[in-house]
């Protein structure tokens, strides 16, 4: 190189170094204008900090039926073990023989004491007449009647009988009602079901409970470890899925148990029950037994402004964001956060529905300069092109032609 | 058979290639040079649009717009962007040939062959330009090539800004590379030719200064 080309370089070099020096040192100063790669806007949506946890769907109910002696004998079951049942399905039955047989002695019972009552009442009237005669006989004067002892001994005779017909009548009485009773069971034979479901089981040798229904419908149950319990509460809302499905069923806990499912022990890990009530609304077609994953939602905050984490950018004095402007410039926003889930951060304060933000950190943090965007050719939309106005076009193609 | 002239030897040995543009009688391949040079013109726009550079105005529309609208509008502003390339190439081609053609006495033909330089480096300058704006947010004004970021330091007026920031490395290397060209290939004197060289140049940078200073895409 010549002396000549060395004193060039030199004074381009220097002149270059200046340039750049100054445009660090006066930042403030100095005209930018951001090339934004990505911007998104700010939503207005609920946050759900969850908390996973496996469960198993079992039946929602179990009944049991028991057999009872005293309503009457066994006769037989009327349905097997694995059967469908209805509200009102037979389960099981009680013998009729034993039944009509006691109504029958029951019967004769009452025929006796009633045919004892007609005798009675014949007795008396049989009374009555006696006494009518003795009363009406000729009676001479200043001598004492001699029939009177007689009425009277009668009178207490008839009154005695009458006495013995009504504890007849209330011992009649007795054996209508158990009659009626014996009716009444005979109606109640039949031992139904009270829910829909499927017969669990069924014990041949009749130790109860006898008969074992479970509900078609479902609710889940798991086990929540230590830590999880602390987080979790009865009431809280939950999402289902059924396992290698993308179906999502909501629910809540229904009952968490507060004791151990084991005896505690100082060096195993205690572990708690718990059980989800499916909303009424889903049709679970699941099997009893078949594995969900549950998403306990522990925290939801509804209706709130959120944006993706990365749009955050932390400073030494707070949490700021960048927005664009209806002006086409970018400003710098500082901003309250809430809750953060996964890569959602809520805001509290500092932005609006809707606003555009963007994802990336302007090299030389400033506000209020303009920024560019660089084509994005797989955005367009044919559409849109042919419903552009011709004037429109025009008018895009002279600003881009007297752009600088 | 003519002389073609090597645009890119002619750019780094000035003074060889000059004398052989004086001596030659006729040039061959000039027009395919200047469709070459017209046609990288309009890439180097069309790829410095496809970046966005210059599309401020347009961004003002990214929040009325949907996304695919806004696309469009900076498709079509990239179409404006390519034929200003096309228009620009043209002018510094054959605008100030012209205005030296009247003032010297020099074949014309031999002219645009200088001025074709001169756009291969303004293009070049464009080019480097891309990258620097997309990592350092540096627009025009701000070229760290230019005195804009002097001007705007010392917080001049806005006109003298736009006026300096016009002013670049690049822009100086063209006016020197016209002097040397138009020293070998005339016979006016020195003084005579760098007072023409840098009155048309101090045309150029007031009449561009002063669009930029109205700001001219606005107004439609």
């Amino acid at each position: 190189m010549t002396w000549k080309a060395r004193l060039l370089a030199g004074a381009v070099v220097l002149f270059l170094a200046c340039n750049i020096t100054l445009l660090f040192l006066k930042n403030e100063k100095i005209n930018r204008t951001y090339h934004v790669d990505e911007w998104t806007s700010v939503k207005k949506q609920d946050l759900l900090e969850t908390m996973p946890a496996r469960g198993v769907l079992a039946p929602k109910e179990e009944q049991h039926f028991y057999y009872e002696n005293s309503t009457g004998t066994f006769k037989g079951f009327l349905v097997e073990k694995g059967d469908e049942v209805q509200q009102g399905t037979g389960l099981f039955e009680y013998s009729p023989d034993d039944i009509t047989l006691t109504k029958e002695e029951f019967q004769i019972e009452k025929d006796k004491l009633e045919n004892e009552q007609e005798n009675l009442e014949s007795h008396i009237s049989d009374l009555e007449s006696m006494q009518r005669t003795l009363s009406s006989a000729p009676v001479e004067e200043d001598q004492p009647n001699p029939n009177v002892y007689m009425i009277q001994t009668l009178e207490r005779d008839i009154y005695e009988k009458e006495l013995q017909i009504s504890r007849i009548d209330s011992e009649i009485e007795k054996y209508e009602d158990l009659i009626e009773s014996a009716d009444e069971s005979l109606l109640n034979l039949t031992v139904e079901s009270e829910i829909d479901g499927t017969v669990k089981s069924i014990k041949h040798d009749l130790t109860n409970p006898v008969v074992t229904v479970i509900s078609n419908e479902q609710k889940v149950t798991g086990v929540f470890s230590e830590q999880e319990i602390k987080k979790a509460a009865e009431g809280m809302k939950v999402f289902i899925t059924p396992e290698g499905s993308n179906k999502k069923i909501n629910g809540t806990i229904e009952k968490i148990l507060n004791h151990p499912t084991s005896v505690p022990h100082a060096e195993t890990e205690s572990r708690y029950e718990f059980s989800i009530a499916i909303d009424e609304s889903n049709e679970l077609e699941s099997f009893h037994g078949e594995h969900v994953d549950v998403r306990i939602v522990t925290n939801e905050v509804m209706d709130t402004l959120t944006v993706p984490a990365e749009a955050v950018k932390k400073a030494k004095k707070g949490k700021y964001t960048y927005v664009i402007q209806t002006n086409g410039r970018v400003e710098r926003k500082k901003i309250e956060t809430g809750i953060k889930i996964n890569q959602t951060q809520e805001v509290k304060e500092g932005v609006e529905n809707g606003e555009l933000i963007l994802l990336e950190r302007p090299p030389f943090l400033k506000s209020d300069f303009p920024f560019i965007t660089s084509m994005e050719p797989k955005k367009l939309k044919k559409k849109d092109l042919k419903e552009l106005r011709k004037k429109d076009m025009l008018k895009y193609t002279s600003r881009g032609f007297l752009s600088r | 058979m003519g002389y073609r002239v090597p645009l890119l030897r002619g750019l780094k040995e000035p003074y060889t290639i000059s004398h052989q543009l004086r001596k030659e009688e006729s040039l061959s391949g000039l027009w395919k040079q200047v469709l070459l040079l017209i046609l990288l013109s309009a890439l180097v726009f069309g790829v410095s649009a496809f970046f966005g550079i210059g599309s401020e105005q347009a961004s003002r529309s990214l929040i009325d717009l949907s996304r695919s609208e806004y696309e469009l509008y900076k498709l079509f502003f990239g179409a404006g962007q390519v034929i200003w390339g096309i228009v620009y190439a043209i002018l510094v081609i054959f605008v100030p040939s012209l205005f030296f053609w009247t003032l010297v006495e020099v074949e014309y033909k031999k002219l645009i062959s200088i001025q074709l330089m001169v756009l291969l480096i303004l293009l070049t300058e464009k080019i480097i330009n891309i990258p620097i704006f997309l990592f350092l947010g540096i627009n025009t004004n701000s070229s760290i090539f230019s005195f804009g970021i002097i001007a705007q330091a010392s917080a001049f007026p806005e006109l003298l800004i736009y006026t300096l920031s016009a002013i670049t490395l690049f822009k100086i290397w063209t006016l020197v590379l016209q002097y040397k060209y138009l020293k070998v290939v005339s016979e006016r004197s020195p003084r005579f030719l760098i007072l023409v060289l840098l009155g048309t140049h101090l045309f150029f940078v007031i009449v561009s200064a002063l669009l930029s200073s109205i700001h001219l895409e606005k107004l439609i």
